[in-house]
This record gives structure tokens, C-alpha cells and sequence, in this order.
């Protein structure tokens, strides 16, 4: 599944009861159209954390990398991919095991 | 189908085109003061729920006026004080009721409920006739009637945590909304209204020096409030949850009680709502024989069912269910009164939504201040997880830039929008049948006409007092919890006097800058343990939704959750409650709104199942025609 789909999905699975508010687009803020409330924000970093292995500090929790979904799939592919050489192929699983040196061989 | 409200004894008067029923829980008078219960020349009927606390007083008053009394019992009191006032009398009043009076000589009913709403009152009007009672079930059981919910009022519930009067959540059946009389005559059903909370603008810093002459006069006030609620021929208990409210209460009683004071409180196994360390101490420092109820999970699952059957409305947290077991209790102990701390957090300024407002008001005047909003992280510390959140996120939840037409209702508003996340949950159907109220227009266009005069946290007392109050806390956690059990309770803050003096108060003596309830502690120091007095203010919590996957609750769970069935009612969306259900069952459904989204699902469906559904098959549900 694409990142921006199983961010997608993710939101609104645990915070739309897993049904899409009218006309939700990726660029949807979550706060103004009122997505998220405390604790979702605190559902939403468990997540990042234990599914896509990344560690957040207080300094990441801002609306300008979690307020939306293209904000938020933005941000965790500069995490993911620091150095901005970013590999996602359409039908690629960005999000599975990276390969080891024997593999790679 | 009230027995449980009345086990003492039932009557009935019926005369050609009325008819009036009582099931009687005798407390005053216990052998002269029968209902329904008639005037010296039976012009006059009337069927009460409830006590008249200045019974002794008005009765003095009117005897020496020439009335002449057959009983001692504060029932005939309110007949007597309508033939000298009319439909005045109420304003004569002091305690908690819910009545009807038939006048035979000028062929009108006169209904009232008492100022705050305690005591319930429901009624429905057909073209042919007028039926009233205590409970809608008592209405739902008579030939005829059609059963249906009303989704304005699943609707209102769902925004406010309950209905507002005169809407309920059953169709063409109405509630009597507080401090409200009504007519019913050939002419047809008046509504007025005889009392409403009411406050004034107030100077924001007072002398210091007149502070102790405020705290001696809220005492008095409370000694004398107390005092009268004592009235009975019965013994009064009272409960204790271990903070400030209920133990200046018993503190109270205690002063004016010649025999060892029953008390009991509720403790819980988890840590997080558990009390008892505070109860202990107010029980030493105030001797009483006291009993706890430890309450599980499992028994909130267990007993879920018979409280919704109760509250006779969805709710969407769980702490009715253990009020419930504790009347079980009480009645158990052989008591039937029990004196409690309830209003004193809306009269006197103690929930955390009036320390909310004030601290969102002061963000609001400076909304680039850094420091500030730090000043919530004090105010939630049993919420971790707002503790961790940057300001940003901090600002939109808490609704800093309220629109303008939201003013009004500026600190209600985080809690009405996020519980208002919850209608998702509904079926396309169910939303489409809402004939709405946009912007809050219902409560708007009944503020009275001062209101925009008042300071915030005055505004936020009344929407409390007004709404949460009655339809809530008063009703679903008491009237209806304690009454399942024929159990009265009496709050002394809840007098007149008490509210009316409070709501004169500057909003400064309520709350000093963030000490809740500063003028109450001040008039009670010595009368508590220090530790109570000192101690932030806890809400009364139970385990929520968690309590459903215990065993006890997992039958009806199954049945009333399964998607068929969720189809089947109509009122929420299958496949959204099956999303939810399964995040709780994985253990991760950690927030409020899930929380509240759940228990509101399974209470409607259990409102669903026992007054829609199956309603014949309850035992007490048959009326005979």
C-alpha cells in the first residue's frame, strides 16, 4: 500500500470511524475541519512510531508536519528518507524490511 | 411499573375525565400521608413525588390563617398553600417536587416542578387527553401509546449529554423543564415559568476585608439548608465520596445529628478513580459508621442494562452505574434518605470547565502568549496525554478564537464540538430524520435577557445549572439512580437561598484566580479534614467503556452490537460501531471520544432493546386498560 494511503486509511479508520467525512481530501487540515483531538494526536505518534520505526521528539509535533494528510506522509518520507533520495514505486511496499547486504548481493 | 419509585403503598382517584395514581415511598407522616390525597371538601387533588422541606413553617402560617389540617404530612401543606395562593404557591416553596393538583371546581390540572429539577416530571397531549408521570415509562405502559424515538432528542444527548426540555428521546412524549408550572384546562395546556437562575454583574475584585462576612453568610445559609433537609420519620443517611462537597455536607448533618451517622461511599479497584483514602479520612475526622461499595468493572457491565432502563436516555459515560449499586446498598442498610454534595461544583464554582473558561478567556486577550496556555497543563494533570500536546494543537482544541455568533456559549463550546463528533456514529437515516439545531439555536433563544450582562464564568454556571444539572447529573447519576432503589436524596446546595446567594456572588469569591470554590473552603475550614479541604478537585469518574468487555457484559454485547442488529434499529451506522468496536477490542481506543462514542452506542441500543423492542416482556410494563 502507498504511504498516502495507509496514512489515509489510518485517519480515517481511528478517527472517522472508518468512514470519510464528506469530500475529504489530502489536503484537508485536520484541525479545522476537526479530525483530531488531544488524544488522537497522541494515537497518531504511537502509530508513526511503531509502524514506520521513527522516533519523535516534542520539536516534530507541530501542525506544519501533522495537519493533513499530505503534510503528514511529507513528513514521515523525510524521516524515512533523510537524504532525499526517496524510492517509492507505485506497488512497492516503501514500508517493508530494508534489504540486507547478502540480499543485496 | 413505578413501584420502584413508591414500595410503601399505591393509590388511585378517579372521578369522570380524571384520574390520578400514586406509588407512595413514605418518609413524612408515615401513616396519615396517603395520596392521592384531598382537600377538607375534596375539591382539591393531588398526587407529589418529592419533599416541601418549609412544610412546618408554611403549615404554621396557614393555620393561623384558618385552615384547618387532617394530616401532618407536608402533601396537605401544598394543597392548603394552593387554595390561599393559586398557582402561586410554588414561589412559597422550599424543597424538591414534582406535583399535580386536579381542580374539580374549575375542571384544570396544575402541574409544577421544583427550581432546579430533582424530582422528574413527563407528560404527553393528545387531541382527547393529557397523561403525566414521574417516568416515561409509566406513560410508554398505557394502552395506545406508540413508542418511537424521537432523534431530536438522541441528537441533543449527543451534543449536550442530554436532552433539553421539553424534548425526550421518545416522540410526543415531553418533559416539564425546572422551575416550571403548567395548566390543563378546556382552554387547552399553558407552560409558564416561575424561577430561573439568575445572576449579576459583579465587581471583579471585592474587599478583603468582606470575604469572612461572605463566607459566614454562605454558612448560615448551609446550616439552615441542612437543617430543614433533616426533616423526617425516617433515618437519614448520607453519602461520602471523599471530596470537599459531600463532606462539608455530612459535616453538617453530623452537627445536627444526635445519632451515630450512617454514611457510604463508592470505591473503585482502579486506582485512577478510587477515592477512598480521602473518605477514610473524612469518616475518622468526622466519626461516622460507615459502609463502602467496591465497584468492578464487571459490575458496571453487569448492572449497565438496568441503569439505562433507569435513566431512560442514552449517556455517554458510565458513572450512573455505580450511583446505582450504592442506593442498592443504602436501601439494603435500611435507609431510605440520604443527604448529598450534588450543585455545589455549578452553584459555587467548582467544575474544571469554569477554571477552562477563565484560563481560555485570559489566552484569549493575549492568543501569541507562550505562558498562558501553559496554564492548562495544571488544570488536566489527570489527562496525560494534553500535558504532551504542542500549543498549537493546544489552541484548536480548546477553541481560543470562538466565533462570534459561538459567544454565548464560550465555555461550552470544546465540550459541545468534540461530543458533537460523536453524530458520525449515525446512520444516514438517523441524520436525515434530525430536524437540527444549527448553532445551538434551542438554549440561544432561551437565555434570558441579562445574560450577556454577565461575566464568563457566570455564563458558564448558568448553562451548567441549567442544563447539565437537570438533565444530567440530577437526573441520570440521581433522581433515577437513587429512586431505582426508592432512595430520596436531599442537597442541601441545591436550596434556593444557597443558589440565589451564590449567583449574587463576584465570580472572584467562587473561584480565586484558580482555587475552585474558594469562598465554600473558606466558610468550611474546621469543619472538614485539612487534607480534604486542600485537595484539587477530582471529577467523579468510573471505568468506561472498558467495563463492557467484561464478562458480565459480554451476552447483551453481542446481541445489541452485532451489525444485523445495528442494521436492524437504524440508528447508527453498521459498519462505523463494528470500526470501533473492533479498536476497543485490540485495546486501542484510548481517547475520550472513543469512549463516550461507545458507551452512547451501547446505552441507545439498550434504550433500543428494553423500551422499542421488547418493552411487553418487562413484567412491570402491563398497564391494565
Amino acid at each position: 500500500m502507498l504511504l498516502h494511503e495507509e496514512l489515509r486509511k489510518f485517519v480515517i479508520d481511528n478517527f472517522m470511524f472508518g468512514k470519510p467525512c464528506e469530500g475529504f481530501a489530502d489536503d484537508d487540515s485536520f484541525i479545522e475541519r476537526g479530525i483530531i483531538d488531544s488524544t488522537a494526536v497522541m494515537e497518531l505518534i504511537a502509530y508513526l512510531e511503531a509502524r514506520f520505526r521513527i522516533k519523535l521528539q516534542d520539536r516534530d509535533l507541530i501542525p506544519e508536519n501533522f495537519d493533513s494528510i499530505n503534510k503528514l506522509a511529507r513528513f514521515v518520507e523525510s524521516r524515512l528518507h533523510p537524504n532525499g533520495k526517496l524510492q517509492v514505486m507505485l506497488g512497492t511496499d516503501v514500508f517493508a524490511e530494508p534489504l540486507t547486504a547478502e540480499q543485496k548481493r | 411499573m413505578l413501584a420502584h419509585r413508591g414500595p410503601d403503598g399505591t393509590g388511585l382517584h378517579v372521578e369522570p375525565g380524571v384520574g390520578l395514581a400514586h406509588t407512595r415511598l413514605s418518609i413524612i407522616d408515615l401513616a396519615g400521608g396517603q395520596q392521592p390525597m384531598c382537600n377538607e371538601v375534596s375539591s382539591l387533588w393531588i398526587t407529589f413525588n418529592g419533599e416541601i422541606f418549609n412544610y412546618v413553617e408554611l403549615r404554621e402560617e396557614l393555620v393561623r390563617k384558618g385552615h384547618r389540617f387532617a394530616t401532618r404530612s407536608d402533601t396537605e401543606v401544598i394543597l392548603h398553600l394552593y387554595e390561599e395562593k393559586g398557582e402561586d404557591c410554588v414561589r412559597y416553596l422550599n424543597g424538591q417536587w414534582a406535583f399535580a393538583i386536579w381542580d374539580d371546581q374549575h375542571r384544570r390540572l396544575f402541574l409544577s416542578r421544583d427550581r432546579l429539577g430533582v424530582r422528574p416530571l413527563f407528560y404527553m397531549q393528545t387531541n382527547k387527553s393529557f397523561i403525566f408521570g414521574s417516568e416515561i415509562k409509566a406513560i410508554l405502559a398505557l394502552p395506545g401509546v406508540p413508542r418511537e424515538i424521537d432523534v431530536n432528542g438522541l441528537d441533543e444527548v449527543f451534543t449536550y449529554w442530554c436532552t433539553i426540555p421539553p424534548t425526550t428521546l421518545f416522540r410526543n412524549i415531553h418533559e416539564l423543564p425546572p422551575g416550571h408550572s403548567m395548566t390543563v384546562d378546556a382552554g387547552g395546556v399553558t407552560v409558564r415559568q416561575y424561577w430561573d437562575c439568575q445572576f449579576e454583574r459583579t465587581p471583579a475584585v471585592i474587599d478583603a476585608g468582606k470575604e469572612q462576612a461572605y463566607a459566614d453568610e454562605l454558612l448560615d445559609l448551609l446550616i439552615k439548608s441542612t437543617q430543614i433537609r433533616l426533616r423526617s420519620d425516617v433515618p437519614v443517611g448520607a453519602y461520602l465520596s471523599g471530596g470537599l462537597d459531600s463532606t462539608v455536607t455530612t459535616a453538617l448533618v453530623k452537627k445536627f445529628t444526635n445519632t451515630k451517622l450512617r454514611t457510604f461511599s463508592v470505591t473503585f479497584d482502579d486506582a485512577e478513580f478510587d477515592e477512598s483514602a480521602f473518605q477514610r479520612e473524612a469518616v475518622r475526622f468526622l466519626d461516622t459508621d460507615h459502609q463502602e461499595l467496591r465497584c468492578s468493572k464487571n459490575q458496571i457491565g453487569e448492572v449497565f442494562p438496568e441503569v439505562i432502563w433507569h435513566t431512560e436516555k442514552p449517556v455517554l459515560r458510565t458513572a450512573a452505574a455505580p450511583l446505582y449499586l450504592l442506593s442498592r446498598l443504602v436501601r439494603s442498610s435500611g435507609y431510605k434518605v440520604v443527604v448529598t454534595g450534588e450543585g455545589a461544583d455549578e452553584v459555587l464554582g467548582g467544575y474544571d470547565i469554569f477554571k477552562e473558561t477563565k484560563i481560555r478567556r485570559f489566552w484569549e486577550s493575549q492568543p501569541d502568549s507562550k505562558l498562558r496556555p501553559l496554564l492548562l497543563r495544571r488544570l488536566y494533570p489527570y489527562l496525560q496525554n494534553l500535558q504532551n500536546l504542542p500549543d498549537a494543537y493546544r489552541k484548536a482544541f480548546f477553541h481560543i478564537n470562538v466565533d462570534r455568533h459561538l459567544q454565548p456559549f464560550f465555555s461550552h463550546i470544546p465540550r459541545w464540538e468534540l461530543t458533537s463528533k460523536l453524530k458520525m456514529l449515525f446512520s444516514g437515516d438517523t441524520r436525515a430524520a434530525i430536524t437540527g439545531d444549527d448553532g445551538y439555536s434551542k438554549i440561544r433563544s432561551r437565555l434570558p435577557t441579562s445574560y450577556s450582562s454577565w461575566d464568563s464564568f457566570c455564563q458558564a454556571q448558568y448553562l451548567e445549572t441549567k442544563y447539565l444539572l437537570p438533565g444530567y447529573i440530577l437526573s441520570s447519576q440521581g433522581d433515577r439512580m437513587a429512586m431505582a432503589h426508592a432512595v430520596e436524596g436531599r442537597f442541601p446546595f441545591l436550596d434556593h437561598r444557597v443558589v440565589e446567594f451564590a449567583s449574587r456572588l463576584p465570580s472572584s469569591l467562587k473561584m480565586k484566580v484558580l482555587n475552585e470554590k474558594y469562598l465554600l473552603k473558606r466558610s468550611a475550614a474546621g469543619l472538614v479534614p485539612p487534607s480534604v479541604a486542600k485537595r484539587h478537585k477530582q471529577p467523579y469518574r468510573a471505568p468506561e467503556a472498558c467495563s463492557f468487555l467484561e464478562p458480565a457484559a459480554r451476552d447483551y454485547m453481542e446481541e445489541l452490537l452485532s451489525p444485523e442488529q445495528i442494521a436492524r434499529d437504524g440508528i447508527f451506522d453498521a459498519p462505523m460501531v463494528a470500526k470501533l468496536l473492533g479498536k476497543f477490542r485490540k485495546g486501542a481506543a484510548i481517547g475520550v471520544k472513543d469512549n463516550m462514542g461507545l458507551v452512547g452506542i451501547i446505552s441507545t441500543q439498550l434504550l433500543m432493546h428494553q423500551f422499542i423492542n421488547h418493552f411487553e416482556s418487562r413484567p412491570s410494563s402491563h398497564v391494565a386498560a
